[in-house]
């Protein structure tokens, strides 16, 4: 047969899915989540309520933090306080630096007294997971994902290439027909969502442009920490660092500089402080304005003296375009800017990436199990995959509900709980990849189905064993928030426990007609 | 709660379209009404995203079109799949041909 232009491409679209898959199903599915993220904050650390609803105003939760920081961390070269401003930080938090790291404590917004929480990674570790991958050094991470968006790409518009009839079939999905079930729900999921694929895959590597192509930079400033630092203030428009004195001088009046900004952005329109070097001569205050709902792209900051209270540099808006595209397609990326209601929007897009790259999977071992069972010779890379896919497209989901049991069940005063939250994921992620090996592939797909299912239904009731904050309390005190997530958890337990009555109906079917193959039947 | 027009605009878009599509697509409607559809179609669709525009802003208004869209035609496509009779039930009556047909006809 001749090879044609389609051809290659195909062949390029199914190997890199076969080998980046894995990869690609993670980011993916990690990602989505991370469209929730402070929620799962919120849920992750029932000790804390969100701030959100305060009395206080933001000038006089200045004062309490700053006066929290002084007690806490007077030795402390650099201060932060977060503002309960919106969705997107729902808390009044403080942190500081000490030589060992960052040490972060939750205030009560209303008293500003400190609450004792749990050490938890929270939403936050499981959407940097997306991009950080957890474990391996930050910049082999960025690479490595670097490498994944740039083949997601090219895997989006060889899919393009590939689709023979993307309108003729734009709404197609004909269930109960083997193989083509699968490629129609492939095609479906790619083609519906596609605008959300593309914007996201390249926004993605827009963010890791300077890790994967530092070398453009470089071209222009020259390598080197000076030339990267002064790239860096030109792009970017960071106001000049300062270096600390050593000389003391007394604080200046911060909330007074809370209510300078609020003047110029509107109430409750603070999300961070940050107060360099307090008690020192050259001691600098770095306000950052909220994401004000509508606007994609963020940034606003003023940096005030610190011990006069002058203001010394105001972010201007960007005026190249460059910049501007750039903040315009990350701030897409991020989805800061939606309400709830768009959000779920973002969110549902993402879970439609994350079945495109599962259906893909699948299909490549449908097909392959078609021809297996005409000649009885599965081929390795076909038992390899079929066993792989069940360990990775349930695995993945499992081991995000194992997180979430580690979240509940490790002991408060464990120490480094948060990383052995993210140890649990893994190691359950790891256990779910090589349970299939023990099993035959039919067998795993439904023991791990259910057994995600289980722990995702579950999940509802042993907030009301371990917490006070359990859908009972949620239901009284009217937390939509925190309802929503262990609605979301329970309709995952519910999808999931679905999938796995309609696979086990189908395969008992199909084991009395042996010529049916393993996924020929499954409507999904 | 504008934005409940917007999504029933873009429904009403994406029906349009498929009953302009071959798949879809009565017989009883001639060329020139599927012409017709399909400019019906894009004419709700582009007011779907007018009314996020202007709700929302540009931007924003834009970013949620989309996501409409691709929420709205996921659903259409998955009703479409399971209950074709849902929507094909107006040609049943026009043109006495049942899902059967329909079914041949999409395979």
């Amino acid at each position: 047969m001749k090879k044609t232009f389609r051809m290659s491409m195909n062949a390029l679209h199914t190997w890199l899915g076969l080998v980046l898959g894995i990869v690609l199903y993670f980011m993916f599915v990690t990602g989505t989540v991370g469209y929730f993220d402070t929620e799962i904050d919120q849920w992750m650390q029932p000790e804390v309520s969100s701030g959100l609803n305060s009395s206080q105003s933001f000038p006089a939760m200045t004062a309490m933090a700053v006066s929290q920081l002084q007690q806490q961390a007077p030795e402390s070269d650099s201060w932060n306080i977060a503002y309960p401003a919106d969705r997107n930080s729902p808390y009044l938090t403080i942190s500081w630096q000490t030589e060992t790291g960052r040490i972060e404590r939750f205030l009560n917004a209303e008293t500003g007294e400190i609450v004792p929480v749990r050490e938890t990674g929270g939403g936050q570790v499981l959407y940097q997971m997306h991009y950080r991958l957890h474990y391996m050094p930050t910049i082999m991470a960025y690479v490595l994902v670097s490498i994944c968006s740039v083949f997601m790409f090219v895997g989006l518009v060889t899919g393009i290439v590939i689709h023979k009839k993307i309108f003729a079939d734009f709404f197609t999905f004909r269930a109960g027909k083997g193989a083509r079930s699968w490629l129609d729900f492939h095609n479906l999921s790619g083609v519906l969502a596609l605008p959300f694929h593309l914007m996201i895959t390249y926004s993605g590597l827009l963010f890791l442009s300077l890790s994967f192509v530092p070398f453009i930079v470089g071209a222009s400033y020259g390598t080197g920490d000076s030339a990267r630092s002064q790239f860096l203030e030109e792009a970017f428009d960071n106001p000049a660092e300062v270096d600390k004195a050593n000389i003391s001088a007394p604080l200046t009046d911060v909330p007074a500089i809370v209510a300078k900004a609020e003047t110029q952005w509107g109430q409750g329109n603070i999300r961070y402080v940050w107060i360099e070097y307090p008690g020192d001569q050259n001691a600098y205050i770095e306000v950052l304005a909220s994401q004000p709902p509508g606007q994609i792209n963020n940034g606003r900051e003023m940096v005030f003296n610190g011990v006069d209270g002058k203001l010394e540099f105001t972010s201007r808006p960007p005026t190249s375009f460059p910049r501007q595209f750039t903040d315009t397609i990350l701030g897409l990326h991020e989805g800061l800017f939606v309400d709830t209601a768009a959000r779920w929007l973002y969110f549902l897009s993402g879970v439609l990436g994350s079945i495109m790259i599962a259906t893909g999977l699948v299909l490549w071992t449908t097909k392959k199990r078609v021809r297996a069972d005409k000649t009885g010779q599965p081929t390795l890379g076909l038992i390899f995959m079929e066993r792989f896919n069940a360990g990775t497209i349930t695995g993945v989901l499992m081991a995000i509900a194992v997180y979430f049991w580690a979240n509940r069940l490790l002991p408060l005063e464990l120490a480094n709980r948060a990383d052995a939250e993210v140890n649990a994921l893994f190691i359950s992620w790891g256990l779910a990849l090589l349970y299939p090996f023990l099993r035959s592939a039919k067998q795993a797909w439904l023991e791990l189905l259910w057994a995600s299912a289980m722990l995702y239904l579950l999940l509802p009731l042993l907030s009301v064993l371990t917490t006070e904050r359990h859908f009972i309390h949620n239901v009284i005190r009217h937390d939509w928030t925190l309802m929503g997530v262990e609605l979301t958890q329970l309709v995952m337990g519910m999808m999931l426990a679905m999938t796995a009555i309609k696979l086990q109906r189908r395969w008992r079917i199909a084991g009395e007609a042996p010529q049916a193959t393993v996924f020929s039947s499954t409507r999904l | 709660m504008t934005n409940v027009f917007a999504y029933i605009a873009v429904f009403a878009g994406f029906v349009a379209i498929s009953l302009s599509m071959k798949r879809y697509r009565a017989e009883a409607v001639s060329a020139s009404q599927t012409t017709g559809l399909r400019c019906l179609s894009y004419l709700c669709l582009a007011l779907g995203g007018f009314i996020c525009v202007q709700n929302l802003g540009l931007g924003v208004g834009l970013t949620v079109w989309f996501g409409m869209m691709t929420l709205t035609a996921f659903l259409y496509a998955l009703l479409l799949s399971f209950y074709p009779g849902w929507i094909l039930g107006i040609r049943k009556s026009r043109q006495n041909t049942g899902d059967a047909e329909f079914k041949e006809s999409s395979q």
